[in-house]
């Protein structure tokens, strides 16, 4: 009993020895979270981004199970609203290397199970996306989640 | 979608689903329409309401076997286009929503062609014999695989008595934003249920009539004046395996 | 009788490290199995939209009845007092666990989304016969593992005759519940009989039986300890009790069938026409797992240990044939959605379906026997399940010292 807890915590020294070493020299690049088109997300950032994936799970079961298609917590105006366009004008994938889904998912490593099975852009036509992406808006976005993760450590 | 009882007329769903959605819709004759432009994006133009499927209604299709042309295959196409399903030239494992059937009779030698699909039973074995509740009834009646849950164990394939499902054996990508399917879940006609939440009739009905035939009617049972209601009023229509009591959401004419 | 002592196994020969590397590669070769069809999706299998359920399941559902049988050992010491048998009940117990473990991770690798266990353990529609299997398979965990506890920890002994019949009862309805997956399939022409329920349940008595014996001449041969000629006599005759009752089964079940006009199709497919699946099952399900087993069993070569360990592999290879039969066999005959009418689509509606079992599926199975085996094979060196000796004089209340 005794070697087994006093292993356990030489496991957990060695733990928190190596977090500030991983937070350096992450391999894993910063999520680079763009901002939706609109004002306003449906539910202030915080709140998303700590809660999304139950809004997102409660909206599933009421729209596939009830039929109650509203837009709110709609994965697909999810997308819609943060999905970027490349340069020539095509729709990039959500989970592609950096884009909203992706980068924020690969950063946390939570494994995205959503786009087995659901589009990963918006139908072309189906969303007049008229204004194009604010740059700063992202640069601010990703300011803002750098400074959480400063603090965080 | 409105409460009033002309909502239940299939042609009036169509028209207020195309008119909204600015796409130009003729209607020469009752039950034949003419599109010229693509189809409207469903949900974008549609009005969305907070209210669901509804046990009020009871959504069903009826086929006439009898205007049904062998050769044509309108409603196939139409149907996995909509819903995004493809082919990896694999016939075997290829999911197949709806797929069209010949028949000859041993004794007289008489040739019947239809559609089949999900049949959308009042009491679907497949729902039955899931164990996580993926596979799962609307209260409206359609008939729908609850792919969060799917754990893709097939026991719902063994049970259905119409082979109206597919197992996806392979990774899909390019889905339909209304029609998420995915590898290692079970998958089968929705009945169109991102179009009739909409307010719009099924994609095979839609093709069907385009084509001219109008052997598919899809509409309201539980509405009396409905046109389908009529029509099963009015003529002699059968399930497939009726024996098995199951209350089919599609009914047959003609076989 | 004497007291019986429970050993565990050296287990340090060079043969027992081998024999678990062996079980080891096969599970690796299975888990690659695994992977490749996970990672590829099932096309690369032999399944496919019409035979849904393939190669895995013939080995899981095997494996899942077997482990219920292999508990009958220990049933009939402590539910039925039979003292003969009470030393091999620790034994019984742990087979079954082992075999039931192999068959549910073959079960469970095959899902189109193995990730998604969780959702099966907490997701359940009451009405599904399969839902109530996974229920009764976690239960036969727990109520075996208690059951084993009662019989080797002295303290709890008392209570082990109230822990074996709780077991016995629990298998009985396990085995009715797997068997009732094809009763309860209404839709299909080969399944769609309530024989089903008891058929699987005689078919376990069977199989988990002939794994039994293999396993105990196994592991007593291979350890030098002996096995009396009292014991081994008695299990075999049993076998053959059983293997005769599932050829009873079969035949009630098929003439049933045949009397009804609208199972003429099915039936003649099976047994008459229908190529591979009629040559397994006569050749297969028939011959080599019913009556050449008993023609050893019952005659002078049921002397002969070899012949009879033979015997009971037929035994099980038999039971594989007749699962293949009955899972992918029913599969093959089409569904009747128009009777008296031929059917044509692109969909394979009204052709016997084809199936070619693929090497990742059968490396998966044969994962499940390799894992139940070697689960086996690590227990007994760990804690004592085996008597030290199970010579005549040490078990047999009648054995007279000459």
């Amino acid at each position: 009993m005794k070697n087994i807890r006093l292993f356990f915590i030489a496991l957990l020294g060695l733990v928190f020895a190596s977090l500030p070493a991983v937070a350096e020299n992450s391999r894993v690049p910063m999520p680079e979270i763009t901002k939706g088109k609109g004002e306003q997300c449906v539910r202030p950032a915080d709140d998303m981004r700590k809660n999304h994936m139950h809004y997102l799970s409660h909206k599933r079961d009421k729209t596939l199970r009830e039929g109650v298609r509203t837009k709110e917590f709609s994965l697909k105006e999810c997308i819609a609203c943060h999905a970027k366009k490349d340069d020539a004008g095509q729709f990039v994938s959500i989970t592609d290397e950096g884009q909203f889904c992706q980068s924020c998912h690969s950063y946390a490593s939570v494994k995205l199970d959503c786009f087995e099975c659901h589009a990963t852009k918006p139908q072309q036509g189906s969303h007049d996306m008229s204004h194009s992406h604010n740059d700063n808006d992202s640069v601010l976005l990703n300011k803002l989640v750098q400074n959480q993760n400063t603090t965080d450590n | 979608m409105s409460s009033n009882v002309k909502k239940h007329d299939p042609n009036r769903r169509e028209f207020l689903g195309k008119a909204t959605g600015a796409a130009a819709t003729v209607a020469i004759a009752p039950g034949v329409m003419l599109y010229s432009v693509a189809h409207a994006h469903v949900g974008e133009s549609v009005k969305i309401d907070g209210k669901g499927a509804s046990s009020e209604n009871r959504w069903g299709m009826l086929i006439d076997a009898n205007k049904c042309a062998s050769d044509c295959n309108d409603c196939v196409t139409a149907c996995h286009t909509e819903n995004g399903v493809g082919t990896n030239d694999r016939p075997l494992t290829d999911p197949q929503w709806i797929r069209k059937v010949d028949l000859k009779d041993n004794q007289t030698g008489k040739t019947t062609s239809l559609p089949v699909m999900c049949q959308h039973c009042e009491t679907p074995p497949c729902v039955d014999v899931c164990p996580t509740g993926a596979s799962m009834k609307r209260a409206d009646g359609i008939v729908l695989v609850d792919k969060h849950i799917c754990i893709g164990c097939r026991y719902c394939m063994m049970a259905c008595p119409y082979k109206a499902r597919s197992f996806i054996h392979e990774t899909i990508t390019d889905q339909k934003e209304h029609a998420p399917r995915g590898k290692g879940t079970v998958e089968s006609c929705t009945m169109c249920v991102h179009r009739v939440d909409a307010g719009r009739t099924t994609a095979c009905a839609e093709a069907c009539s385009k084509a001219g035939h109008n052997a598919i009617v899809f509409g309201n049972l539980n509405d009396p004046n409905s046109e389908i209601s009529k029509q099963l009023r009015e003529y002699n229509s059968a399930q497939i395996r009726a024996d098995l009591g199951l209350n089919t959401g599609v009914r047959y004419r003609g076989i | 009788m004497k007291h019986v002592t429970y050993t565990s196994i050296e287990g340090d020969s060079l043969g027992y490290w081998a024999l678990l590397a062996i079980f080891g590669a096969i599970m690796g070769l299975a888990g690659i199995a695994f992977y490749m069809m996970e990672h590829h999706g099932h096309y690369i299998s032999g399944m496919n939209n019409q035979i849904v359920w393939g190669t895995p399941h013939v080995f899981a559902v095997f494996l899942i009845v077997a482990a219920s049988g292999a508990l009958n050992v220990a049933s009939i010491a402590s539910v039925f007092g039979k003292p003969m048998y009470k030393p091999l009940s620790r034994l019984s117990a742990l087979l079954a666990l082992t075999l039931l473990a192999g068959g549910l991770a073959v079960l469970v690798l095959d899902l189109g989304r193995p990730d998604r266990l969780i959702v099966a353990m907490t997701n359940y529609n009451f009405k599904s016969i399969f839902a109530w299997n996974i229920i009764l398979y976690n239960g036969f965990f727990v109520i075996v593992a208690i059951y084993l506890w009662t019989m080797m920890e002295r303290r709890m002994n008392k209570h082990s005759h109230k822990a074996g019949v709780s077991a016995f009862i629990w298998r009985l309805i396990l085995t009715t519940g797997t068997g009732s997956i094809f009763g309860f399939l209404v839709a299909r022409q080969g399944y769609d009989a309530a024989i089903m329920a008891p058929m699987f349940i005689i078919m376990s008595f069977s199989y988990g039986l002939a794994i039994f014996m293999l396993v105990l001449m196994a592991a007593y041969g291979w350890t030098g300890r002996q096995l009396g000629d009292a014991v081994f006599h008695r299990l075999k005759n049993l076998l053959g009790v059983f293997v005769a009752a599932v050829l009873y089964f079969l035949l009630a079940y098929h003439l049933t069938n045949l009397y009804a006009t609208e199972h003429h199709g099915v039936e003649a497919f099976i047994l008459m026409n229908g190529g591979i699946y009629t040559q397994i099952f006569w050749l297969g399900a028939v011959v080599i797992g019913g009556l050449i087993p008993l023609a050893i069993f019952y005659s002078p070569m049921g002397k002969n240990r070899t012949l009879v360990a033979l015997g009971a592999i037929l035994v099980v290879l038999g039971g594989l044939a007749l699962m293949y039969t009955i899972i992918i066999g029913g599969q093959a005959y089409p569904l009747i959605l128009f009777p008296g009418k031929e059917i044509t689509s692109s969909f394979y509606d009204g052709v016997i379906n084809s199936y070619t079992p693929s090497i990742y599926e059968i490396g998966l199975g044969i994962g499940g026997i390799a894992l139940a085996l070697a689960a086996v094979t690590f227990a007994i060196k760990i804690m004592p399940f085996l008597p030290a000796s199970l010579a005549d004089s040490d078990v047999d209340p009648h054995h007279k010292t000459a």
